[in-house]
């Protein structure tokens, strides 16, 4: 467990998080409470993705759409069937991954309910704003330990906007 | 420039390595005040100016991190001067 660096903050500590079974028994073992969780993937960070063939090359380009605009307002279009063949449907999927279904915040003995800490690692996906027809999920965000849980202090307006800083 | 999201490491056009973002204070570019006639805005947890990369060019931000390696600097995906990887990795 470590602190972050303040100058003039509130220095918060950061509650790590264990992600496989043995991780989390080790870290019992020096003492920490695992709050278990299980993962669940939240919907808004499902994407789209299709894949087309080109007829005259064999080759293959991953999309999101028949048509639309790509980064630096680039414009693609596979509306031409005699060009472009769909070779993987349209579908959703979850795009990000992880080694197991479950993970554990790692609390550390001392922790006092109220405290406010950082989450380094969230087990839970929060929204962390789009780009092009990216969702990202967010790694970190503050919590606040309740005595069984921590309740995480997520703000849309604020947290949800690829606003990145470092 | 180049950021590579997974690992939150930024590099110029040319892949040169500039520096990983970290905030300790998981601080918000809203949430900071802006500096009058600037693209900076201040922030007020470590009192250093954070540099909107939006308005810079590679070579202005190279320049501003072998200066100060510690600086920090804010970007956005949607800049036209970034391009973005490793989004899933």
């Amino acid at each position: 467990m470590t602190s972050d660096e303040g100058n003039k903050s509130e220095v918060l500590r950061v509650i790590k998080t264990a992600r496989s079974i043995d991780e989390i028994n080790e870290a019992v073992e020096s003492g920490f409470f695992p709050v278990v969780k299980q993962l669940k993937p939240l919907d808004k960070l499902f994407r789209t993705v299709g894949v087309f063939r080109n007829k005259k090359t064999n080759k293959v380009e991953e999309t999101h759409a028949y048509a639309g605009f790509r980064q630096y307002t680039e414009k693609f279009s596979y509306e031409d069937e005699s060009e472009w063949e769909l070779v993987v449907p349209f579908h959703q999927y979850y795009p990000y991954k992880f080694d197991n279904p479950y993970a554990a915040y790692l609390v550390p003995s001392d922790i006092i309910i109220g405290e406010k800490v950082v989450l380094k690692d969230l087990i839970e996906d929060y929204y962390g704003g789009s780009f092009w027809d990216h969702s990202i999920r967010l790694d970190s965000l503050k919590a606040i330990w309740t005595g069984d849980d921590f309740s995480i202090q997520y703000d849309p307006k604020t947290d949800g906007v690829c606003d990145w800083v470092g | 420039m180049i950021y590579k999201i997974s690992t939150k490491e930024l590099f110029s056009d040319e892949e040169v390595f500039i520096k990983k973002l970290h905030c300790p204070h998981l601080i918000k570019w809203q949430e900071m005040n802006k500096i009058k006639g600037r693209s900076e805005k201040a922030c007020q947890i470590c009192e250093k100016n954070v540099y909107d990369t939006e308005t810079m060019s590679d070579e202005q931000v190279v320049d501003l991190i072998a200066r100060d390696s510690q600086a920090c600097l804010k970007i956005n995906p949607n800049q036209r001067n970034i391009k973005v990887m490793n989004i899933y990795d």
